[in-house]
C-alpha cells in the first residue's frame, strides 16, 4: 500500500521500510530546537532527574532566545542566561536576539525530507519545505536531547486539495483561516494536514510556510506540502549552495487519507479568527467595523519579508490612524536586513508604526505590546486565546498581513478590497 | 548686580522686581511635561484639588515613552488614564508613543530658551542645555501647575563650571559631565544649579549640551543651564522659530563656586554602579570585559549619539560576547538615521534596534541585565537594580566608547586608535 | 505635635530606585506598591517592620535620582510621618511636604541615631529626643510656609481651600 508523504518521512527517520498510522516508530531527529519560553526547565530537568546526563549529538541542537527579547525583567534575563551558559557548555548552536525560532528553523537548518522536533507547538512550520516537523512538551525533549531519538504515533493524513487563484486582496493567511474554520481546533488532532493541489505549487515558499505555520492550530501534528525547485531555489538563496543532502518525498498516488477537503481559491474572500479560538473563523465582512486599538504584523505565522512588504505597499504615503497603535516586529535580522535594504522600515517608520527588534513579541503577550482590559488586538499572529496579548478582559482577531495594514490606517477592522 | 542665568529667568517669570539667591519666589510656568507613569496621578489629584479646567492646554505636553510598548495590561491602563486627561482637557501636545520626553520637548520645540518648564521626571533638567530653566517635581505639585499656571521655586544658588580648550577626537560631553560628577559627587549641588559658561561652550552643539544639563541632576542639581546664544538661535529657527531669546549670565553676576575644566585636557570616563558618582578615567578600567552594551536615552539617544556609534562601527562586526542594544531616542530620530543610512550600518554591525522610548533606561523592558553580568550604557544612572539583576554591574560612558568597547567586547578607550 | 517610634536608619544616596524600584511603580495601589520599600536593600518584608510614628533617618543626599512621588507616599503609606537626613534631594524634599511629612534636615542627628532606637520628636519645640540613648538636640524648623502645607495634610488638601498659592 502507499505512503503519505509524512509516512514516508517517518518511516525513513526510524529506519523501516514501511510504516502505517497508528504505529508507534522511534525516529531519529535532524533538528532539536528549544527556545527561551521552556529551555530553563528542560535545562533543569535534564540535570536533576536524568541519571548520566548527556546530549546524544550537540550539532543537532538549536537553542533560540526569542520570546522576550530584549529580556524585560531580572527573572527572564536570568534564565536566558542560564541558556547561554549551557549552550557554550556543550556547544551548542544558540540563536540570541537573531529571530523568532521557526525563521530561523527555516532560514538555516530545515532541508526537505527531515524531522524537526521542536519544544514549541508551531514547529509544524517546518512542513513547508516537506519536511516532518512538530511540538512536544520538555520530559520529550530531555529525553531526545539524551537519547538522539524520539517515539511518535504516525498520523492519519488528512488532505486538502486547492485549486484556483487568490484574489489580489486575500492570502495564504487566509486560506489556512478557512482550513481551520473547516476542521475546527481539535478536527486534526493526532493527524496531518497534508496540502497538495496546483494552487499551492503556484503560492510562494513563504505562503506555504504561513500554511504550515498554523496548522497546530487546527490541532494537527505536523502540516506537510510535498518540496519542489522553489524550496531548493528558496533555500539556496538564504544559505548559498551546495546544499547538504536532502530527500524530497512524495505521496504515493495509492496513499490512504482520512478525508479530503477541496477548496477553490477563486471563491475564498478575506476571513479573520475571532476571539477567544481559532476556528472561530468568519468572513472578514462579519467584523467590518469593529475599533482596533492596537495592531500587530509579525511572529513565525506573517513577518517573512512578503508580509512585509505587503504591509508597507498599504502603509506607503499613509499615517496609522490616531487612535491606533501599529506595532511590526520582523521575523528575524535577516527579515530586518532585507526590509532596511528595500526601504520598507523607512515606510513604516514614516506611517507612525512603532518597528519592534526581530523576535515573538505581541503574539508572545509578554514582553512587549501587550494589551490593555477591553482592547481590541487585530493581529497576524497565531494565537488568540483569551488573555494570550495581555489582559484576560481584551480581544484577540487574526487576519492577514493585508488586512492588518488597511485597518492600522482606518482605526477600525476594514476589509482590503475596498481599501484600493 | 548682576544675575545669573538661573535668576534671570525666574525673575522674568515672577511679580518682582529683583530675585536672589535664597529667595522662595512664585513664578509664571512657560510649559509642562508629564509622562505616562505619572500622567494618570496628576488627573486624579487634579480633580481632587478641585481644579476643573487646566490652566494653558496648549502649554502641557502628556507622553507616553517609559512603558513604550507596554508589557503588562496595567502598563495600558496607565495609558488610557493619561489619554483621558488630554481627551477631557483638549491638550495639544499629546504623543502616545513617539519617543523619550525629554527628547521630543526639545525636538518639538515645546521647550524653548529663557523659558520655565516642569516635568514629572527628574531629567527635566535636560532643557538647560537649551537655556531653559527646567526642572522635576512630583505629580502633587504638577497638578497644582495644571490648576494654576504657577510654581514656587527657591532661586537656587549657582555654581559656575566654566570651560575652555576643544573636545578632542573620541571624547563626547557625556565624559565632561561624568567628570564633573565625580567631583561634585552625587549631593555636591543639591539645591542649586550649574551654570556652564567659558569659550569653550560656542564649540559645544546642542545636542551635546542637552547630554550634559540631563546628567545636572545626578550631582543634586535643580538646574543645569548653558547660555542660548547663536547655536541655539539656529536650532531654533530650523523649527521655525524665529524670534526665540538668546540669553546670558551677567558678567558681575555672584556664584557659590566656581569650577574650571580644560575640554582638551578631558579623557573619556566611565562611572561604575551603584553610584553615578563614582567616576574614574577610562584607563582604570579598560580591558574589562563586558556582555551587554545600550545606546540610547534621554541622555545619548540623539540622531548625533548613533552618528558617532555608526562610524565606529562602520563594516565591522561586534564582539561575539556583547550584546548591543540600539534604542533611538524617538521616531522621528529612527526615521533620519533610516534615511542616513545609521540603522543599518548598526544593524549589520550586529545591534539589536529596538523601538523608540526610554527603553532599558526605565529598567522595566528593553535589555534587564542578568545578574554577574557586565553593562557599558550611554544612559544616565547606574543604582542598585535598576537595569538588572542586584549583582549586575553598569558603567556609564559615551557613545564612542561603548562603540569601542562592543567591537572589543571589553572597556575601550575610543580616543587611542584602534 | 510630637511624633514617636522607632528609627530605621539608612546611609548616603539612598535613591528612589531603592526605595521603590520602577518595576512596582505600575502597580494598581499605593498599598501594593508600599510592600516593596526598600526592597533592595531590606529584602522583601521591610514594609512589614514599619509602625505609625516610626521615623527614617539617613546620611546625605536622601531621596536622589528620580522624581517618583510613590516613593514618598509609600513611606507615608507605611506610617511614617517624619524623615530625618543630613541632606535630601530637592525633589524628593519637595514631595514630602507636598505629601505631609515633616522633613528635618540636619547635619549632626543622624549621627545619634541608630537602628531601631526609640526617638521622640516635638515639632514645636524643635527638639529630637533619642530615648534609647537619652541625648536630645534641636533643629532647625521648616519655614510657615511649608510647615502650612504639611500641616495641610497635603498639597491636594491644601488647594481644597484654596485656588493659588
Amino acid at each position: 500500500m502507499g505512503m503519505t508523504i509524512t509516512e514516508k518521512i517517518l518511516s525513513h527517520a526510524g529506519g523501516k521500510k514501511h510504516v502505517s498510522p497508528g504505529e508507534i516508530v522511534t525516529i531519529t531527529y535532524n533538528w532539536l530546537m528549544s527556545n527561551d519560553a521552556t529551555t530553563h526547565v528542560s535545562i533543569n530537568m535534564w540535570k536533576n532527574k536524568v541519571k548520566n546526563p548527556r546530549i546524544f549529538d550537540p550539532g543537532k541542537i538549536v537553542f533560540v532566545i526569542d520570546h522576550n527579547v530584549p529580556a524585560e525583567n531580572v527573572k527572564t534575563a536570568d534564565t536566558q542566561k542560564l541558556m547561554r551558559i549551557f549552550a557554550r557548555e556543550h556547544n551548542l548552536q544558540l540563536y540570541d536576539g537573531e529571530g523568532v525560532c521557526h525563521q530561523l528553523l527555516m532560514e538555516n537548518h530545515t532541508l526537505p525530507g527531515q524531522v524537526v522536533i521542536g519544544a514549541d507547538s508551531h514547529t509544524t512550520t517546518a512542513g513547508a519545505y516537506g519536511a516532518f516537523g512538530s511540538g512536544f512538551g520538555s520530559t520529550d525533549i530531555v529525553a531526545a536531547l539524551h537519547e538522539g531519538t524520539i517515539w511518535v504515533k504516525v498520523p492519519e493524513t488528512i488532505k486538502f486539495e486547492i485549486s484556483g487563484k487568490l484574489k489580489s486582496y486575500v492570502t495564504a493567511k487566509d486560506l489556512i483561516l478557512k482550513m481551520i474554520q473547516y476542521l475546527g481546533a481539535k478536527g486534526a488532532t493526532y493527524k496531518t494536514m497534508e496540502i497538495t493541489g496546483d494552487a499551492v505549487k503556484d503560492f510562494s515558499v513563504e505562503e506555504r510556510i504561513t500554511l504550515t505555520n498554523l496548522a497546530i492550530e487546527a490541532g494537527a501534528k505536523n502540516g506537510i506540502i510535498e518540496a519542489d525547485r522553489k524550496v531548493i531555489d528558496y533555500i539556496k538563496g538564504i544559505r548559498g549552495e551546495p546544499l547538504p543532502e536532502y530527500t524530497i518525498f512524495k505521496s504515493d498516488p495509492d496513499a490512504e487519507y482520512r478525508q479530503t477537503f477541496t477548496i477553490n481559491l477563486d471563491e475564498l474572500e478575506p476571513m479573520v479568527a475571532f476571539p477567544h479560538t481559532l476556528d472561530n473563523v468568519k468572513p472578514l465582512k462579519d467584523a467590518v467595523g469593529t475599533k482596533v486599538d492596537e495592531v500587530f504584523i509579525g511572529s513565525c505565522s506573517n513577518g517573512r519579508i512578503e508580509d512585509l512588504r505587503i504591509a508597507a505597499h498599504v502603509l506607503a504615503g499613509k499615517k496609522v490612524h490616531r487612535s491606533t497603535r501599529l506595532l511590526i516586529s520582523p521575523a528575524s535580522r535577516r527579515v530586518f536586513k532585507q526590509a532596511l535594504d528595500e526601504g520598507l522600515i523607512l515606510t513604516f517608520v514614516k506611517a507612525g508604526a512603532l518597528v519592534l527588534n526581530p523576535n515573538c513579541s505581541v503574539c508572545w503577550g509578554a514582553c512587549q505590546g501587550v494589551i490593555g482590559k477591553d482592547e481590541v488586538l487585530l493581529s497576524t499572529g497565531t494565537r488568540n486565546f483569551r488573555g494570550r496579548a495581555g489582559s484576560p478582559e481584551s480581544k484577540i482577531f487574526l487576519c492577514s498581513p493585508r488586512t492588518a495594514a488597511v485597518s492600522a490606517v482606518t482605526g477600525k477592522i476594514t476589509h482590503p478590497g475596498e481599501f484600493e | 548686580m548682576g544675575m545669573t542665568l538661573s535668576e534671570k529667568i525666574l525673575l522674568s517669570r515672577a511679580e518682582k522686581k529683583t530675585i536672589k539667591a535664597g529667595d522662595t519666589v512664585l513664578v509664571q510656568v512657560d510649559g509642562v511635561m508629564m509622562h505616562d507613569l505619572f500622567a494618570p496621578k496628576v488627573r486624579e489629584i487634579f480633580y481632587a484639588m478641585g481644579f476643573k479646567k487646566v490652566w494653558d492646554n496648549e502649554r502641557i505636553a502628556v507622553i507616553n515613552d517609559h512603558l513604550v510598548p507596554a508589557k503588562t495590561p496595567d502598563d495600558i491602563e496607565l495609558h488610557k488614564m493619561g489619554r483621558l486627561f488630554v481627551e477631557e482637557q483638549e491638550i495639544k501636545r499629546y504623543h502616545p508613543g513617539d519617543g523619550v520626553c525629554h527628547i521630543l520637548m526639545i525636538e518639538r520645540g515645546y521647550a524653548r530658551p529663557g523659558e520655565i518648564i516642569l516635568g514629572t521626571d527628574s531629567h527635566t533638567c535636560t532643557y538647560g542645555g537649551a537655556g531653559v530653566f527646567a526642572t522635576g517635581i512630583g505629580y502633587t505639585e504638577m497638578a497644582a501647575i495644571c490648576g494654576t499656571g504657577n510654581i514656587w521655586l527657591k532661586v537656587p544658588e549657582t555654581i559656575k563650571i566654566h570651560l575652555e580648550g576643544y573636545l578632542s577626537p573620541g571624547i563626547a560631553s557625556k565624559d565632561l559631565i561624568l567628570k564633573i560628577i565625580g567631583d561634585l559627587k552625587a549631593d555636591g549641588a543639591i539645591y542649586k544649579a550649574l551654570e556652564f559658561s567659558g569659550p569653550a561652550v560656542a564649540g559645544l552643539s546642542l545636542a551635546e549640551r542637552l547630554t550634559v544639563s540631563n546628567m545636572a541632576v545626578e550631582c543634586g542639581a535643580k538646574a543645569g543651564l548653558f547660555p542660548a546664544d547663536e547655536i541655539t538661535a539656529a536650532y531654533y529657527s530650523e523649527l521655525g522659530e524665529q524670534s526665540v531669546a538668546q540669553i546670558k549670565a551677567d558678567p558681575d553676576a555672584v556664584y557659590c563656586r566656581t569650577m574650571h575644566y580644560d575640554l582638551t585636557a578631558l579623557t573619556p570616563q566611565v562611572s561604575k554602579s551603584p553610584n553615578v558618582d563614582d567616576v574614574s578615567d577610562i584607563a582604570c578600567f579598560a580591558g574589562l570585559e563586558i556582555d551587554q552594551a545600550f545606546l540610547g536615552s534621554c541622555t545619548n539617544g540623539r540622531i548625533d549619539d548613533l552618528r558617532i556609534a555608526a562610524k565606529i562601527l562602520a563594516g565591522k562586526k561586534i564582539h561575539r560576547n556583547v550584546r548591543f542594544i540600539v534604542t533611538p531616542g524617538s521616531q522621528r530620530i529612527y526615521e533620519k538615521a533610516l534615511e542616513e543610512g545609521i540603522i543599518q550600518v548598526l544593524h549589520e554591525s550586529g545591534a539589536q534596534i529596538t523601538a523608540p522610548g526610554c527603553g532599558l533606561c526605565s529598567g522595566i523592558l528593553g535589555g534587564i541585565v542578568p545578574n554577574g553580568d557586565r553593562m557599558i550604557s550611554s544612559n544616565n544612572r547606574n543604582f542598585l537594580g535598576r537595569l538588572g539583576g542586584l549583582t549586575s554591574e553598569i558603567f556609564l560612558a559615551s557613545p564612542a566608547t561603548i562603540a569601542a568597547s562592543v567591537l572589543t567586547g571589553k572597556i575601550t578607550d575610543p580616543s587611542r586608535g584602534s | 505635635m510630637k511624633i514617636s517610634g522607632k528609627v530605621f536608619k539608612f546611609g548616603n544616596n539612598i535613591d528612589t530606585d531603592i526605595i521603590i524600584p520602577t518595576k512596582y511603580l505600575v502597580l494598581p495601589s499605593l498599598d501594593e506598591m508600599a510592600r516593596h520599600i526598600f526592597e533592595p536593600l531590606r529584602g522583601e518584608n521591610f514594609s512589614a517592620q514599619l509602625s505609625p510614628g516610626d521615623v527614617i533617618t539617613a546620611g546625605k543626599n536622601f531621596g536622589c535620582g528620580s522624581s517618583r512621588e510613590q516613593a514618598v507616599q509609600c513611606i507615608t503609606a507605611c506610617g511614617v510621618k517624619l524623615v530625618i537626613a543630613e541632606s535630601f534631594s530637592r525633589l524628593f524634599f519637595r514631595n514630602c511636604i507636598n505629601n505631609g511629612i515633616y522633613v528635618i534636615q540636619s547635619p549632626s542627628i543622624p549621627g545619634m541615631l541608630s537602628e531601631r532606637d526609640q526617638v521622640e520628636i516635638d515639632i514645636n519645640a524643635c527638639e529630637v529626643k533619642n530615648i534609647t540613648s537619652g541625648i536630645t538636640a534641636k533643629f532647625e524648623p521648616l519655614s510657615d510656609f511649608l510647615y502650612e502645607i504639611v500641616q495641610s495634610g497635603n498639597l491636594i488638601d491644601y488647594f481644597k481651600t484654596r485656588k493659588s498659592w
